[in-house]
């Protein structure tokens, strides 16, 4: 009974997906072309306050949520590809002039040096909406498997590496927050994973602290997306942390 | 159909209790603030497709409390002291329900600007004292990875003697900047109150502003199999948990897979994992192609297949069933007292859905069974859930024959007055109100079914043993963003 059932359910063979295949699905972000007018329409339009336009049409990919209102508003902005993350804040404001180069940064050796091949990850919640979480916990399922990579989510942030934080910190969660900073030992990296993590998103006029976490923890990497989707939370620590090629 | 009627505060009480005792239930009673309308208390009830409204102005800010003789109305009195200040005469039992502080001369929703002062409010212990008895505070920070939330357990060695859930760590304030918001369209912010309940709740904002306009056909029926395709993900990932949480691996491994699925497919039709950005009022926004639609046609064949063959290693497994049976039992008098939603309900033996007893878009001409069961455990949870399962590829295949070209998309203009979405979102019925003054919300009050089914949870819970508190939970999955907003 059993092996009938198991073998009914593994019907497609090999689904875990490799790094070169995961990383073929890439994010699109808005762009617009070179003839853009400047009417400003779309800036009016942005649900998350993300494009403005000073000298070139301009956009801060940690507001944008990937609702892709612009598409259907205006034919001079089109799909591009975007980085799966960047290490700066302030990386993440890209124009006409400047558009993203998809080079990969690492971390530096002095951040990573603590880490051989294996990361413990520490997800924390500062209010999110759940699809973070949905993303993360799916980042364990058969296509992704995160465990090959030595990506693995650990019950305590006494015993990780990395904090994975999510969520536009709210008031409530600020002391909490604090705590397991605290409680995470030293050489701790942390990562802002999502809009609301990176600069609060749409609710940064809510009841919450600052724009995004990092007002109240360092952050060392920015997981971009609303939600960013497991194959790219991986990459991006692959990636990032250098984990091939330790 | 909705009934307003007009009431003052002192008729209240026996007017409520008369419309108990003929059968109807509460779904939301809320406070709008003075300004444009006067400062009362809404109250919605339901029974079957019969929906009543009742406005109370108020005078002072103090009531007579009617959750000391019903139970169901605890949590939102408990609410409006916290967000508008309202003083339930006669009710001694709150505690900080989504705040962690208080205004020292105000409260979260009031009309003008917010006081900067605020007093912490510490989180009270369960004050239950005899030998041998220990408080456990867990949280808010879990070891899985889920929400933050906030536990008391009182325990006398292993079994459970009383669990307080205490949250509102999530608290983003999502009601006042619906209110202050000057965007045209709230959807971006809807959908983000509960991130995998996106579609239910989109569409009962949309509903909410629509009131009465007719949507198109095709338009109803691309938002029923969104919402299907939405149930379909979050009962996996329900069962999916239930296995893990008892340590049966390979269920839990399978289920997770067929998540993933889902959430592919998801990505493939509306280009957003969870559907975001599919439902606008008024509709659909974006058509789906017929490529589409065969490629959903396609899974659904495929998920019938799979979960049999799940439901059979649950089914067949003694260490599954030794777990699942008699844990965490919400009999049908708790469940109709607290008044439980959704799936909870359903397996405690209340027939009660929306989508069959007030159908909404195409759901008024696609036939549908209802799944109950009668024991309230985790094993009867797990049971209606897999059963919704089968019934949404039903609903989904029943959309797809009737899949006809047409409009996608009505006109709708926001109307002046009370207007009412009511869904059965994964976990239970969800509601937005929204209460428009001349043409600006004035007062927009969501009531997600964990707001409610976290009170059942407290009460399902003694008796058990701590390590079964995982397990109680994941069959609830309960939503923390939706209950704090």
């Amino acid at each position: 009974m059993y092996k009938k059932s198991i073998n009914n359910l593994i019907s497609d063979t090999k689904p875990c997906e490799s790094y070169d295949v995961m990383s073929e699905r890439v994010l699109k972000m808005p762009m617009a072309d070179e003839t853009c007018d400047k009417c400003g329409k779309c800036v009016k339009a942005c649900s998350g306050h993300a494009i403005f336009i000073d000298e070139y049409w301009s956009i801060d990919l940690g507001k944008c949520i990937f609702c892709r209102d612009c598409y259907d508003l205006c034919k001079h902005i089109t799909p591009i590809t975007a980085p799966n993350y960047v290490l700066k804040r302030e990386d993440l404001i890209f124009s006409v002039s400047k558009h993203p180069e998809l080079i990969n940064p690492k971390l530096s050796e002095k951040k990573t040096k603590i880490l051989k091949r294996s990361v413990s990850i520490r997800e924390l919640d500062t209010g999110s909406c759940n699809a973070c979480e949905t993303e993360i916990n799916a980042m364990d399922n058969k296509y992704y498997d995160m465990e090959r990579f030595g990506l693995k989510i650990v019950p305590s942030p006494r015993h990780a590496d990395v904090l994975l934080v999510t969520g536009p910190m709210t008031k409530n969660m600020l002391v909490a927050s604090k705590k397991t900073y605290a409680a995470t030992p030293d050489d701790k990296l942390i990562i802002a994973c999502g809009t609301c993590a990176i600069s609060g998103g749409l609710f940064v006029k809510g009841d919450v602290v600052g724009e995004g976490i990092n007002d109240t923890l360092p952050v060392d990497l920015y997981i971009i997306g609303c939600p960013p989707s497991p194959n790219r939370i991986i990459i991006s620590m692959i990636d990032a942390l250098g984990l091939r090629h330790k | 159909m909705i009934k307003s009627v007009d009431m003052q505060i002192s008729d209240l009480p026996n007017e409520l209790n008369r419309l108990f005792s003929e059968g109807y239930g509460v779904v939301c009673m809320y406070a709008t603030e003075a300004g444009s309308m006067p400062r009362s208390i809404q109250t919605v009830l339901r029974k079957t497709d019969c929906i009543i409204h009742i406005t109370t102005p108020l005078n002072s800010d103090e009531y007579p409390s009617m959750s000391t003789w019903m139970p169901s109305l605890l949590p939102y009195e408990r609410e409006m002291q916290e967000m508008n200040g309202l003083i339930p005469k006669g009710l001694t039992n709150y505690g900080p329900q989504k705040i962690m502080w208080k205004y020292n001369d105000g409260y979260p929703l009031q009309k003008n600007e917010l006081p900067k002062e605020r007093i912490e409010v510490p989180i009270p212990g369960n004050n239950i004292i005899g030998e041998g008895v220990f408080e456990i505070p867990v949280g808010p920070v879990h070891a899985g990875i889920i929400e933050p939330g906030h536990f008391r357990f009182s325990v006398a060695g292993e079994p459970i003697i009383k669990v307080t859930a205490h949250l509102g760590f999530t608290y983003r304030g999502i009601e006042k900047l619906l209110e202050t918001t000057i965007l045209k369209d709230n959807t971006r912010i809807i959908e983000r109150i509960s991130g995998d309940t996106a579609v239910a709740n989109s569409l009962a904002y949309a509903h909410a502003i629509e009131g009465d306009v007719e949507v198109p056909y095709r338009a109803q029926l691309l938002r029923v199999i969104f919402s299907e395709l939405e149930r379909i993900q979050c009962h996996f990932g329900d069962i999916s948990g239930m296995a893990r949480d008892t340590g049966f691996t390979v269920p839990a491994a399978t289920c997770t897979g067929l998540r993933e699925k889902i959430l592919r497919l998801n990505e493939m039709i509306g280009g957003h994992r969870f559907l975001m950005g599919t439902i606008v009022p008024g509709g659909v926004r974006k058509d789906i192609s017929d490529n589409s639609l065969k490629a959903i046609e396609k899974r659904m064949l495929k998920i019938d297949f799979d979960l049999e063959d799940l439901m059979r290693m649950l089914d067949n497994s003694t260490l599954f069933t030794d777990r699942a049976e008699t844990t965490g039992i919400v009999t049908k008098e708790v469940a109709e007292e607290l008044r439980a939603l959704g799936p909870t309900a359903r397996a405690s033996g209340i027939k009660t859905d929306i989508r069959k007893e007030r159908p909404y878009d195409a759901y008024k001409k696609l036939g549908m069974r209802l799944y109950t069961a009668d024991k309230g455990d985790v094993r009867s949870r797990l049971t209606v859930k897999a059963g919704e399962i089968v019934e949404s590829v039903s609903l989904i295949n029943q959309c797809l024959d009737k899949m006809e070209k047409g409009e996608l998309k009505a006109d709708v203009k926001m109307k002046d007055g009370f207007n009412l979405g009511l869904v059965e979102a994964p976990r239970g019925e969800l509601m937005h109100a929204v209460n428009v003054v001349n043409g600006n919300i004035w007062r927009y009050k969501i009531k997600d079914p964990s707001f409610i089914n976290w009170l059942v949870l407290e009460r399902a819970l003694p008796g058990n043993i701590v390590p079964d508190f995982p397990l109680i939970n994941k069959s609830f999955n309960l939503s923390y963003s939706g209950n704090d907003l």
